[in-house]
């Protein structure tokens, strides 16, 4: 005869503790200094968690993890034992002239709870309107009005998830006729009115430049320094518009190339060894690939020659 | 105001861009607007075809292609959480009147969604097989279950579990048989597994849902004819439990 209370005791269903903290648990809200890190695949997990690698941190979106359980957390669990995590959002559609999702801020912030990642960063663009999500990362004109909602927006993210937010310049194939300012003066603003951060992803401002004819040079060079606290490389794809203009796709399915890696010097060079991430997320080569073309950002930050002044030909 | 004009013409039935996209000659620009359109259309069509690979691969690249483009320009997504997007595509099969030779693919969709929901259900330990045992069977059948979180039921006409194990591997396809199967999908561990179930098997399961004792459950089993049937149901429902009740009726469980 078994006690029913006995039983009842039992089968309570575990509650999810936060994660533990480890003792080589890094600084709260930041990645750590000089190192570069990796977007991750849940495919290569067991290269990941693998502490012989020299990256120093791993990236992922934190709509993929907004689920209950199953095995794809408890591997995010595992590899936060080892490494600093940056959780990067997609979804919250920061640009948007429409209110933010509660329903959507409340799982990022039952998200980063559990998570407790070094970083969270989002986009300036925006994915939602209407009560549908279109999936992809939207342009919005800079104006004094959509200033105001990006201003009121992250200042509703920054308060609900007590941290900075991390806001990423977008890579844009078209020149939206409504601006009223540049991409860099709008984001100096936010930046000054909301105290967030900057991911400044030189490959989305490598595409946006060529895309818009813009100097990249000039806008490195108006960003507030001391805002920069992580960056972005990644590979795009050549394509042609329709009067046979280059038009570049932010595709993440090749290497870096090499005029993204000149932009990258010159970044490094005005705002120092910021943490540095590749991202690769369509034909992702094998885990031993990334990782080499992951490491040539460290190499960079340790190249003596970017003390000196780097120009860049776009 | 700019907002809904842009996501307007979207619309894959459009093939204008906004007066206001344009490209760095101040021209407007269908072809940079186009970027746009089709990222947002081929990443849909190509979350359909990674959480449907049974469908994708029992009707092939270019048909997937055609039926889920059709699903995504009637049902953008509505939340930015795409790990669950695509629910509704079973039933969108059922009426997509190109697939209607090939009647069972709705209940194959069904049942990969299945295994997604149970592959991201709730990390919770099953009931301890040890404590089963070791209880009277009069009591055990006074109780009833809760099921684990991760339980997902798909009924089917057509011999759907069959269908979709021999399209999970590259062997060859036996014959099938020609009957209905219903299947169970839980996640107890780190693996999602598939049971099939027995004559009657589902509804057993449904009453147990419902809060119904396994006296219950199993009452109706052998009043409904399927007492044969009776041991292998039990056996998979207490298997599948996430925890058990006190002798409870669905009235009190209200």
């Amino acid at each position: 005869m078994v006690d029913p209370t006995q039983i009842s005791k039992d089968f309570v269903m575990p509650t999810v503790s936060p994660l533990s903290r480890t003792k080589n648990h890094h600084d709260y809200f930041a990645l750590p200094e000089e190192q570069v890190g990796l977007s991750y695949k849940p495919d290569y997990f067991e290269e990941a968690i693998s502490t012989a690698h020299g990256l120093g941190w791993f990236e992922i979106h934190a709509e993929n993890y907004m689920v209950e359980g199953g095995p794809l957390r408890n591997q995010m669990e595992r590899l936060r034992q080892n490494y600093p995590v940056s959780c990067h959002g997609v979804g919250l559609s920061i640009g948007s002239s429409e209110p933010l999702s509660h329903a959507h801020l409340a799982r990022l912030k039952k998200l980063v709870d559990w998570l407790e990642p070094a970083a969270f960063s989002e986009h300036l663009a925006w994915s939602s309107h209407g009560g549908l999500f279109f999936n992809d990362l939207l342009p919005l004109p800079y104006t004094k009005d959509t200033l105001q909602n990006v201003v009121n927006h992250i200042d509703e993210v920054q308060q609900m998830l007590h941290r900075p937010l991390l806001l990423e310049n977008p890579s844009t194939y078209v020149t939206l006729a409504n601006h009223e300012m540049s991409e860099s003066d709008f984001i100096c603003e936010v930046v000054k009115q909301t105290g967030c951060q900057l991911l400044l992803d030189v490959n989305n401002l490598f595409v946006s430049s060529v895309n818009q004819r813009f100097c990249a040079d000039e806008f490195l060079k108006c960003l507030p320094a001391h805002a920069v606290t992580q960056i972005h490389v990644a590979g795009h794809s050549i394509d042609q518009d329709d009067n046979g203009d280059i038009l570049l796709i932010d595709s993440h399915s090749t290497a870096v190339s090499n005029e993204v890696w000149a932009l990258y010097r010159s970044a490094i060079e005005q705002f120092g060894p910021v943490p540095t991430l590749l991202e690769w997320d369509d034909d992702v080569p094998d885990f031993a690939t990334l990782r080499a073309e992951a490491m040539k950002a460290k190499r960079f930050m340790n190249d003596k020659s970017n003390r000196e002044p780097h120009r860049v030909a776009i | 105001m700019w907002q809904s004009n842009f996501a307007e013409h979207l619309a894959p039935s459009i093939t204008q861009a906004p007066v206001f996209v344009q490209n760095p000659r101040g021209e407007v620009s269908e072809r940079r607007f186009q970027v746009y359109r089709n990222n947002v259309y081929s990443s849909l069509v190509n979350n359909l075809k990674d959480g449907y690979p049974v469908v994708f691969k029992l009707v092939g690249e270019a048909f997937f292609k055609g039926m889920a483009s059709g699903f995504a320009a009637r049902h953008l997504p509505t939340s930015p959480v795409m790990t669950f997007y695509g629910e509704a595509f079973g039933a969108f099969i059922d009426q997509f009147k190109p697939a209607a030779g090939v009647p069972f693919l709705g209940d194959v969709a069904r049942l990969e969604y299945a295994r997604r929901i149970a592959l991201h259900a709730a990390d919770v330990r099953p009931l301890n097989p040890r404590l089963i045992h070791e209880m009277p069977v009069d009591e055990l059948l006074d109780r009833s279950l809760i099921l684990h979180p991760s339980v997902q039921v798909v009924e089917s006409p057509y011999p759907i579990y069959s269908i979709w194990l021999a399209n999970m591997s590259d062997e060859p396809v036996g014959r099938l048989t020609d009957c209905a199967e219903s299947v169970l999908v839980r996640r107890l561990a780190d693996q999602v597994e598939e049971v099939e179930l027995p004559p009657g098997g589902s509804h057993f399961l449904k009453l147990v849902q419902l809060g119904h004792t396994l006296k219950d459950a199993s009452m109706w089993m052998v009043d409904a004819g399927r007492e044969a049937h009776l041991e292998k149901i039990m056996k998979i429902c207490l298997e599948s439990a996430g925890s058990m009740r006190l002798n409870s009726s669905p009235e009190r469980l209200m």
